[in-house]
């Protein structure tokens, strides 16, 4: 057997482990629905139009909370290599952020600029921002001194040298960057929703909450945990084939 | 062989006194370095490990700028008194000891970047990149990965790129050193091939006596360090020249003696020489 049918058939093992202990044990608990009662719950969702909206909502707001930060920390980071001032100037500022809980961040951002979307997508940069930049920060450091010497020596661009050797040179720390990253944004726009939306992911969390669904509530986590997981499967990782295939 | 520096109108590349110190250290890498190679030479450093024949290079380069002295190449002065005094370095194609090859980019992309970089229009980078992969003999690999070509094929591509830009001048640090020696070998010689062609002025760093004799029209050879100019010796020997040679040989075994003393090997301490029983 294949370590790709081994891998899948142990998960497949897992889900079904999982599934049988909460059929047997679920009415044991005064909190928990059945299995059956959540899938339920799961079609009539899937049925209503208003949850394709909520999904989209929370991934636009990933998305541009997620642009914001993580092209901020690019950006940043690329700035910090050219001088020694800018690295004075910015140090401070990640250290503050780092240190600051991503919740605090997120009411911040939220008072600050309103309960909207512009808020969420401050939160979500805000506390993205600063674990992207270190991390790009050290793999700005290890930039292969010979490759750096051999585009000075052949005369290339500013533009050319970004582009051409430290951007792709960094390319595995980009990438771990935001796996670092992508979950806890997730988990932070939903924490946002919370307290400012009408709509979206964690307004539906709210909701499900407030009347005591736990059938809701494990229904909408499923869609959570597959949106993250179709960005990871359906996005990053093909992504990530192209961006290494030279990679023998 | 001689030791007088004799300024001809055909210098092209003309070194003067040049010193370099690497910051906080108190040895000197590079000091008095008085030499100039001749337009179309190809010219070898031979020098041990740390004599600073590389940083000899980076100098020429622009890479690092020169604690002391003067360089001119081709008639423009680069470096005076220990400043760049050149906006612009000429054209130079540099060749490493390690291919230096975006490895994300394949052969021809790689070159495509040096030839934009040397200001080449796109309209010309076609022909050009197969005329040179072509004349070094991997025009088949041109869509090819570097981490999936040879360590000679790559050193080839590397410098078909240090030729595309069709420099003044071809800059070589041991480019040969990591190969196997028959890889080696068949380099030498395409690489004299291809010199002939293109009638560049090399100058080409090397620690192996033998490689210097078969490939230098003149050899420069540096003491160990702080590096500076010993002796100029000048190979008679007619091209095509041929590795076993043993006319090299006899070569070979007249220079050796001297080198060694210049590199520090029989010095007080002792240690015969060949000559001597």
């Amino acid at each position: 057997m294949s370590l790709r049918a081994k891998r899948a058939l142990l998960a497949v093992a897992v889900a079904t482990g999982v599934l049988l202990t909460w059929a047997l044990l679920w009415d044991r608990t005064d909190w928990l629905a059945s299995p059956a009662a959540v899938w339920e719950q799961l079609v009539a969702t899937l049925e209503e139009p208003s949850t394709y909206a909520d999904l989209l909502a929370t991934s636009r707001r990933l998305f541009f909370g997620l642009l914001i930060g993580y092209g901020g920390a690019v950006l940043v980071s690329l700035l910090v290599r050219q001088s020694r001032w800018w690295k004075m100037f910015v140090g401070p500022y990640v250290l503050v952020l780092l240190a600051t809980p991503s919740i605090a961040l997120a009411l911040i951002s939220l008072m600050v600029f309103g309960l909207s979307d512009l808020g969420v997508y401050l939160a979500v940069a805000g506390v993205v921002f600063p674990l992207i930049v270190i991390s790009l920060l050290e793999g700005l450091e290890n930039l292969d001194r010979g490759l750096s010497d051999m585009t000075i020596v052949y005369r290339f661009s500013g533009y050319d040298r970004s582009r051409h050797q430290a951007l792709p040179e960094m390319a595995p720390y980009l990438f771990a960057a935001f796996r670092n990253v992508h979950a806890l944004a997730w988990k932070l726009v939903v924490t946002a929703e919370l307290f400012s939306t009408q709509d979206g992911v964690g307004f539906q969390y709210k909701r499900a909450f407030a009347f005591f669904e736990t059938d809701r509530l494990i229904v909408w986590s499923i869609f959570f945990v597959t949106m993250v997981m179709i960005v990871e499967y359906g996005l990053l990782r093909p992504f990530e084939r192209v961006v290494f295939r030279w990679r023998a | 062989m001689d030791r007088a520096k004799i300024h001809t109108l055909q210098d092209f590349i003309d070194i003067d006194q040049l010193g370099f110190t690497y910051l906080g250290s108190q040895r000197d890498a590079l000091a008095e370095v008085t030499m100039s190679v001749a337009k179309a030479e190809f010219a070898c450093i031979l020098g041990p490990s740390g004599c600073g024949k590389s940083t000899l290079l980076n100098v020429l380069s622009g890479l690092v700028t020169p604690s002391a002295g003067r360089v001119a190449i081709d008639g423009q002065v680069i470096y005076e008194g220990g400043r760049r005094i050149a906006d612009q370095m000429p054209p130079l194609g540099y060749v490493f000891q390690d291919d230096r090859l975006l490895p994300w980019r394949t052969v021809r992309q790689n070159i495509n970047l040096a030839l934009s970089s040397a200001g080449i229009g796109k309209s010309e980078w076609n022909e050009v990149v197969t005329k040179y992969l072509r004349m070094c003999g991997i025009e088949a690999w041109a869509e090819a990965w570097p981490g999936s070509l040879s360590g000679g094929q790559r050193q080839r591509a590397a410098i078909a790129r240090a030729l595309s830009i069709e420099p003044t001048s071809l800059l070589m640090d041991e480019p040969f050193s990591t190969l196997d020696e028959v890889t080696a070998r068949f380099m030498r010689k395409e690489l004299l091939d291809v010199w002939q062609r293109t009638g560049q002025t090399i100058v080409f760093v090397t620690h192996s006596i033998r490689e210097a004799v078969f490939l230098a029209d003149n050899i420069y050879v540096m003491t160990s360090g702080p590096g500076r100019v010993a002796e100029r010796i000048t190979i008679d020997v007619p091209r095509p020249r041929e590795y076993e040679d043993p006319h090299l040989t006899e070569i070979e075994r007249d220079i050796v003696d001297s080198v060694l003393e210049y590199w520090g090997y029989y010095g007080e301490t002792g240690g015969t020489k060949a000559g001597e029983r």
